[in-house]
This record gives structure tokens, sequence and C-alpha cells, in this order.
């Protein structure tokens, strides 16, 4: 586990409207979800998980249904709205631009300034 | 994720909150069992594994709190914690509840209760179309009391040929004999001109209403015959709605008329607050339609669209002059009369309001005033329960909770007090309502005033809580949380806590002087109205109303000696009635008056002239007139200063002789002696001169403050008008109700068709006349006690907490030898200083404001000094009462336990 980060604030809604774009899942899915998209890299506190899945829900980015699990099991599965997505999309727009910069202020050089 | 989208999906929550919690619950069921699994997948345990999940997500309660906060519900969670804990604490301490319960709800019930009696009185416009543009034409300068318009033939000229109303009607509201399948009873009701509904736009909800052709013919009406409308209010009473009351034939006094519809509910003519059950065409009315100078009707009109007010007036004015000028009343010498004005008619007529707006104002003032020192006193308990439970909120501050957060429960527990307040307060409103509604119906005129809790009401008494919440749990809570966490387990700052406090006692010890100076007053006013000698004896005086069906007269009469034996046929039969009547045992004397009798406000005016020079400053001026029989001044008591009473001589063929009252003898007399003079009365049907045998001493006829006026009594049988209807008196020994039966049978027997009504004792007259100020003075005095109840507890509140505050340094004092009167005076000290503060501000003001109610004042000026050192001593002893208890307290305080307290 030495190899995983903490998440940076405000990040996991993105992961999550993230996870859920890519199909409809339960809260444990998207869990599993994440640490599979992130290679395993990221961390989640599991308690956290749910009250940001009931914020973006009361935001209406995403949406939830409940159905059945992979093993016969009743299960909320949520999945992305219009509003999600476009929501996506802005939020990833501006983590690369975010990560770019920080990226580039990190790579500075003394001869750079 | 707009704030709507929040809303609903909040709304969308909290409506199923139990399927919420329970998908809640499920929902990480779910995810641990399934995280259990996986776990299990990878080697571990199943207890192990159970552990390892239970671990990682942590307290399932506290997500689930986080989950109910993501959503907006904890909010919602929390006010409903404020609110059973508030709840809670209101139980814990009863006396502090039911204190500010009463405070609270007696000022907001009466605020509310006096509330829909204004808005009835003085705001609502009346159920008509665009009652903006109606007005009423009136005669202005015209000593004409009760209807000012002008003359019917002066309305006709009016409604035929003016330029700027697009519509005009006339009507007048009387005392109607109704007699429904032989039945008679007396009504409220009207004769209306034909374009009367038309003009205002009332539509029927049953049959038809009155057009023009109902009003065509004199004495007949209209294609129809003599026909009839009847209220809501009528059909439901006297014909539960039977849809087969039109075409009913019913008997308006001889008249038969059918009716033909029903106007609408809540429709009461133009004159808000009375009855009007039956509504005729103007043209069945049996006198006055021809005569040009007899002022009895009512006009309203409605301004033309385009046309403004101004330019109709002028227009009628034109119209006017050129009618008087007319009939002999050219400039000059109108008799008072200068000219038309259009008064807004939107809110209806302004009897009621006349008589009653400005009361209403002032117990609106009143309630108000009460209501504020009910909300200091609120706000003074809040205050020192605030204090009390400082060390509660500076632990709360100190393990985290924000400031906004106990302000918000400190608000919530005074909004759940003014809840609980407004809801005594509601039922406490509709007690009142009920009793001022019945206070007011029992002045001399009978008043339907249809008060209920309409939407505004409600509006109101949801604003006064509202701010009364704001007012007294705001300042609180402000102040007890700014107290800081940094010292949990002291006492706090009393100092400030202690200023506002004593500020609000000073408050309401100054508020309730106002009110209890005003209470004075009115209750002075009362006393100087019941004193005023009015002429007639009080004791022992039996009035009634009869009304005689005169038969058909076979035409109308033509020639002055066809009115005088018309008119002495007439007086002959109140002759015969009166010798009838005084037949009956236990009677002393009994008199007939047509036109006017004491105390009852019918007015009956003429223009009088008299024969050769008149000395008086007042010539060919009004005058009153009532007709009366020949005991009537011994029977009612007004006694006779120069030359004779009427006698049984006196009759239709005698020589005419007339008596006056000592106002009319010096009005017109001046000095000289009016006896042996001759007067007559221009304009009326029968013009002989009339010789003044008597003087008699003024009387009261319309109400106790109306200052006397010039008057002039006729015997019956010489009557210048057809006596159709007269009020009978009646003087006995002991209980003169017991005689009426017997004059009923004599009515019965003498006078045809006879019909009493209206028996009242002259007693009761004169206490129906005072029912206004009777509720004033009444209703301000209960206030006023109310308000100084109020004071004394927040004054008692005040000083007992200072007490306890004390204790210690009391204690330490007596220790060391101070003696109980000095412990007690020390406090009284205080109670001393805070009440003469509020005394000399509460006289300053009510030095200023009560100048306002001098309009409703009768023998006071506003400034009565009695009124204000009445007021001044009542408080000043049950204030020091209230500051005395604690004091008292304070001496007895055991020092070592005072010492060991802290």
């Amino acid at each position: 586990m030495n190899d995983t980060t903490e998440l940076l604030q405000g990040t996991l809604d993105l992961l999550i409207l993230k996870a859920v774009s890519l199909g409809p899942l339960h809260g444990y899915g998207v869990l599993l979800r994440i640490e599979q998209i992130s290679q395993k890299r990221l961390l989640i506190q599991q308690g956290s998980l749910y009250p940001a899945l009931y914020r973006l829900e009361h935001q209406a980015l995403i949406t939830s249904e409940w159905g059945e699990s992979e093993n016969k099991r009743k299960a909320k599965y949520y999945r992305l709205t219009a509003a999600g997505r476009r929501r996506l999309k802005e939020e990833t727009a501006y983590w690369r631009r975010f990560s770019e910069a920080i990226g580039f202020a990190l790579e500075a050089l003394p001869e750079d300034v | 994720m707009s704030l709507v989208g929040r809303v609903k999906s909040w709304f969308r929550v909290s409506s199923r909150r139990a399927d919420f919690e329970r998908e809640m619950q499920d929902e990480m069921r779910t995810h641990l069992e399934l995280y259990q699994a996986d776990l299990r997948r990878r080697g571990l345990s199943e207890g192990e594994a159970r552990r390892r999940a239970f671990a990682e997500f942590g307290s399932v309660a506290a997500r689930r709190d986080e989950c109910r906060d993501a959503v907006g519900l904890r909010l919602f969670d929390e006010l409903r914690g404020d609110v059973g804990y508030a709840v809670r604490l209101l139980r814990r301490s009863p006396a502090f509840t039911v204190v500010a319960l009463l405070s609270l709800g007696l000022g907001i019930g009466a605020n509310t209760a006096i509330f829909s009696l204004i808005d009835t009185v003085l705001v609502k416009t009346l159920p008509v179309q665009d009652p903006q543009r109606l007005f009423f034409v009136d005669n202005t300068g015209g000593r004409s009391g009760g209807s000012n318009g002008p003359p019917y033939p002066c309305f006709e000229r009016l409604r035929d040929h003016n330029r700027f109303l697009s519509g005009i009607a006339a009507f007048d509201e009387r005392l109607l004999k109704v007699s429904i399948d032989g039945v008679p009873e007396e009504v409220r009701g009207q004769y209306v001109s034909g374009s009367y509904f038309d003009l205002l736009g009332v539509r029927p909800i049953h049959g038809r209403l009155l057009t023009a052709a109902d009003d065509a013919e004199p004495g007949r009406g209209g294609p129809d015959g003599p026909v009839a409308v009847i209220s809501d209010a009528y059909w439901t009473r006297r014909f539960a709605r039977d849809p087969s009351v039109l075409g009913k034939n019913i008997q308006v006094g001889t008249e038969w008329v059918t009716i033909v519809g029903v106007a609408p509910r809540g429709f009461f003519g133009l004159q808000v607050g009375m009855p009007l059950d039956v509504t005729l065409p103007m043209m069945l009315v049996k006198q006055g339609l021809q005569s040009k100078q007899s002022w009895w009707l009512s006009v309203v009109g409605r301004v033309a669209p385009g046309a403004t007010v101004e330019q109709a007036r002028a227009d009628l004015e034109a119209l006017w002059d050129a009618y008087m000028t007319e009939v002999g009343m050219p400039r000059g010498k109108r008799g008072g009369f200068t000219g038309i004005a259009l008064v807004p008619a939107a809110k209806g007529g302004n009897e009621v309001r006349r008589a009653y707006s400005e009361p209403l104002l002032i117990v609106m003032g009143i309630v108000g005033v009460v209501l504020l020192i009910g909300c200091a006193n609120v706000a003074n308990l809040l205050l020192a329960r605030a204090t009390a439970r400082q060390n509660e909120i500076a632990v709360r501050l100190a393990i985290g909770a924000s400031r906004a957060r106990l302000i918000r429960q400190l608000l919530t527990e005074g909004i759940v007090l003014v809840s609980l307040g407004a809801g005594v307060g509601l039922l406490f409103a509709r007690w009142a309502t009920s009793f001022l509604v019945s206070v007011l119906a029992g002045s001399a005129e009978q008043v339907v005033l249809e008060s209920h809790f309409d939407l505004r009401v409600l509006g109101f008494t949801a604003g006064v809580s509202i701010a009364t919440a704001l007012l007294f749990s705001l300042a609180p809570a402000l102040r007890a949380t700014r107290v800081g966490a940094a010292k949990p387990g002291s006492v706090g700052r009393s100092t400030s806590q202690n200023r506002l406090g004593r500020a609000l006692v000073v408050v309401q010890v100054a508020l309730s002087v106002l009110l209890l100076c005003g209470a004075g007053l009115f209750v002075r006013t009362l006393h100087n109205l019941n004193a005023v000698d009015f002429g007639v004896d009080h004791d022992g005086i039996l009035t009634m109303r009869v009304e005689a069906e005169v038969p058909g007269r076979t035409g109308t009469p033509k020639t002055p000696a066809e009115f005088r034996a018309d008119h002495a046929r007439l007086g002959a039969i109140w002759r015969g009635f009166v010798e009838r009547v005084h037949q009956v045992p236990g009677l002393s004397s009994a008199a007939v008056a047509a036109g006017m009798s004491p105390l009852s406000r019918n007015i009956r005016g003429v223009r009088i002239a008299i024969d050769g020079p008149a000395p008086g400053p007042e010539k060919g001026r009004g005058i009153r007139l009532a007709h009366v029989t020949d005991r009537y001044f011994e029977t009612t008591g007004i006694r006779l200063l120069s030359g004779r009473s009427f006698t049984d001589r006196d009759q239709s063929g005698s020589l005419r002789v007339a008596i006056l009252n000592e106002t009319a003898a010096r009005a017109f007399f001046g000095t000289e002696s009016p006896l042996g003079r001759n007067v007559n009365f221009p304009g009326q049907r029968v013009e002989d001169p009339f010789e003044i045998v008597g003087v008699v001493r003024d009387a009261r006829y319309q109400d106790l403050r109306t200052p006397d006026e010039p008057m002039i009594y006729l015997p019956v049988e010489q009557a210048i008008d057809p006596i159709t209807n007269a009020f009978v008196l009646v003087r006995g020994a002991g209980d003169v109700t017991r005689l009426i039966p017997s004059i009923r049978a004599s009515v019965t027997e003498t006078i045809p068709g006879g019909f009493v009504s209206g028996i009242a004792t002259i007693e009761q007259q004169a206490g129906m006349l005072l029912a206004r100020e009777r509720m004033l003075a009444f209703l301000a005095t209960f206030f006023a006690v109310l308000a100084l109840l109020l004071a004394c507890i927040g004054l008692y509140g005040v000083m007992a907490y200072r007490v306890a505050r004390r204790t210690r340094e009391i204690g330490i004092r007596i220790a060391i030898g101070a003696r109980q009167q000095t412990v007690v005076w020390m406090m009284v000290r205080e109670t001393l200083l805070l009440v003469t503060i509020g005394a000399a501000l509460g006289t300053l003001a009510s030095l200023g404001v009560n100048r306002f109610v001098a309009a409703q004042l009768f023998g006071v000026t506003p400034r009565d000094p009695v009124a204000i050192a009445v007021a001044l001593s009542v408080l000043g002893c049950v204030t020091l009462m209230a500051g005395y208890m604690p004091a008292r307290r304070a001496s007895r305080i055991d020092p070592v336990k005072a010492l060991r307290n802290e």
C-alpha cells in the first residue's frame, strides 16, 4: 500500500463523477471502480464516499435507482445526469490546467527564473 | 444545482423521510457486506473481515448524519430538536410559561380582535362594482341630520340633467313593518330609486333585482305592480332559503308587495354594519316624493369615466342652486345649506364609521400598547432566563457549538413561545371579537358586523407574532451568546443585563401610566355623560314606537282644508289611544309624541317664520318639531317655564297653539316674551299661524352630547304632518315594564293595525346612547389594569432577580449589622427610582398623546389633573407592592446560607 496517495480535497467528487460516467454503479462499485481506474494508487476513505454521493445526488449531478447487484443483492445504482456530464467535462478541463500548472511550477529550475 | 432544484430535492427527501432512512441503511449494509465478502476472498477470516470493514467505514451513525447533512436534512432535524427542547423547557417552568403565554396571548388576541373590527368598519370597501368612483351627493351645511341628500324633486333634476355622472340613485333606509303570512315584524329596509342596483352593479343570487321600470308610477311601482327584493340574510332567516319565495306576496305597512329576487350575501346596502332586509322601489314611499323642501333622502352617484370629481360636483351644485332658487330658497335664505359635496362612498355610508372609527382606533392604540408591555415582559423573562442559562451556553460554546447555532436555538425557543402565545391569542380573539360585536350591537342602532377571520386578519396576527418573536428573542439571544466561551462557570456580566431589564421596566411603567390616564379620562367622560341633565326624568318612563295602518285614502288631499281634516282625523286616533291608555291602572300619565321623542334620535325639522318683529339673532331659520298630546310635559317631566301647557281643549277646530323650548325662545325672541306671538311654517301643506302659548325647558332628543337646539311643540290634532307613527310615553310608579301588556292591549283596541316596536325605558335608552362611551371606558380600564398587572410582573421579576443576584452582598451587610429596614429600603429605593422615572415619562407622554382623544371626551380636558393624579397613585401603590415583596425577602436572607451559597 505504499504507492497509494491520499486524495486532495475536492477531488473525490470529480472521481465519483468519472467513475459513474463509465456505467451505472452501486456505492461499493464506485469505490472499486476508482481503485481500478487509478491503478490502485488512490486510497478512498470508505466512510467519506456516501456523504459525497448524497451531496452529488442532492445537486442533481447523479441520479439513483434500485437494482440487483451481481450476486443477487438489492443495490442502489448511481448514474450520471446531463448536468453531471457537463460538470465532469468542466472539472476535467480545470484539473488538467491545474495539474499542468503545478507540474510546470515544480519543474522550474534556477536558470529558468 | 439551482436553489429550486435543491429545495425540490430536499422536499422529495423529507416528504418520504422513513423511506430515505431505510434506503440509506440498506445501502450502507450492502456496502459493508460486499466489502466483507471481498476481504474474505482475499483470505481474511470472517471475524477479521468484519472488524476491518467496520473499522474502515467508520461510525455508521456518523456517516448517516453526514449524508443527512449533505441533502439538507440536518437543519430540519436540529430545528426539530430545538423545538422539542424548547417545549420541554417551557413545561419545566410552568410559572414562566403561564405568564409569558398570557402576556402574549392577551396582547395578540386583543390586537387581532380589534383589527378584525377595524377591517370591517374602516378598511373594507363595499361589495359593489368599482366602488372607488361612487360618491354620496350631500347637501352641505344643512341641519338635516341623518340623511344628507337633496329633496326628491331635486334628485330627479340631478338625475335627468347632470353631465358628469354615469349613474345616480336615491335611497332611504328606514324601519319597516313587514307582515309575512299575517305575522308582523319590524325589519330594517330601504326605498331606492330604480337605478340603484344598476348603479352599484350588484347581481341577484335568485330572481331579479329592481329596475327603473319597477320605479315608474307613484304608489304602484311598475308593470309587475309593487315589488320587493329581500336580502340573503332575510331569505335565510325568514324563508329558509326556499327558492319558491319568488312571487310571494308580503305586506309592508299596509301595502302588498311581491318578492321578485334576493340580493347577494354580504350586500347590506350602502351603510356598513347595519342589516338591510327589504328593498322597495322609491315610488312606494307614501310621503315626501312631491315635497320640494323636505330633506330625507340619501343620494349616491357614480362619476363618469374621464370626468373629475370636481367637475361632477360643480355641475350638480349648479343644478341644485337653480332648484333651490326656484322653490323659494334663494341664496341667503337657505337655512344654512351652502352647496353640494361629493363624499367618497367606496367604504359605504359613514354613520357607523363616524361613530366608531375613532373609538376603534383609540382601542387599537391601547391594545397595541398592551402588546408592547406584554412583549417587554416576555423579553425580560427571557433575558433573565438567558442569564440564568449562561453557564449552559458558555459550556456549549466552549465545547464547540457555534454562536449562530446557539442564537438559532434561542430564536427557535422564542418562536415556539410566540406560536403558542398566538394560539392562545387566537382563541382569546374569537371570544373578544364576539364580545366587542355584542357591545357595539348594544348601542342604539342595530349593528351587524360581519366580523370573521379572513386572510387579512390571519396575516395581521402572523405579522404581529413574528415581529413580537424577533423583538423579544433576538436581543436576549445576542446578549446571552456574547458572553463568550472564556469564562464557563463564572456568572458572566450581569450589569448590562440589568440595565436592559430595568429600562424595559421603566418603559412598562410609563406605558401603564399612559393607559391609566386614558382610562381615567374615559371613565370620567362616562360619568359626566351619565350625570347630564337631559331635561327628561330618568326614572319610571316607558317609551315605545307605535305604527298605525292608515286606511288607504281615496285620492290625495289637495287643498289645505283637506290636509287639515286629514291630519285632524289621524290626530284624533292618537288622542283616543291616549285616553284609553289613561284607564290602565297603575299608570300616572301617558302621552304620544310624533316626529321626535326624547333620546330617540328621530329628527323632524321645518322652517319657521315669525309674524312681526323678532329681536332674536336667528330669523327665518330651521327649528325642530314634535307633535305631542296634552299631558306630554307632565309625563316626561319637562318643566313649563312660562305660559301654559297644552290642554284637552286644544282641538283641531280651536285656536292653533304652539309651545317653544327655551333655546328657541332665546334664539328667536331674545329677552322678549314669545307668548302671544304668531309663527307659521312656510313650505308646509298647512301654513296657518300658530300662537305661542308657553315655553318649556330644553330636553335632549338626539343624544346626550348634542347641544340643545331650538324646538317647537304642536298638539297632535293641529298637526302639520299626517301622523302615522309615534312614540308612546307612559309614566308610572315602580316597575313600568309591567304596564306593557295593558298598553299593547290599548294599541290593539284603538289604533287600526297598531304595531308596537322598540319598547324601552328612558333609562335604557340613555344607556344605549352611551354604549360607545361605556365600551371605551370599559376597554380602556380593562386594558389599563391589564397593562399595570403586566408591568408589575415585570417589575417583580426584575427586583426578584436583583435580590437573587445580590444575595451574597446582602448576606454580608446583614452579617455586619445592617437592620432589616435598611435592607428593605435599599431594595425599595431601586423600585422607587424605576417607578418614578417611568411615571414621569408616562405623565409627559400622556400630556402629549391624550389630546388625540379629545373628541371622545365630555366634561374633562385631555390634561385632566384628577385623572392623572388617580393614575399615578394607583400606579404608585401597586408597583411599590410588587417591589416590596422581593425587598422583604432580601431582608430575611440568612447571612450564613447566603455566604455559603457561592
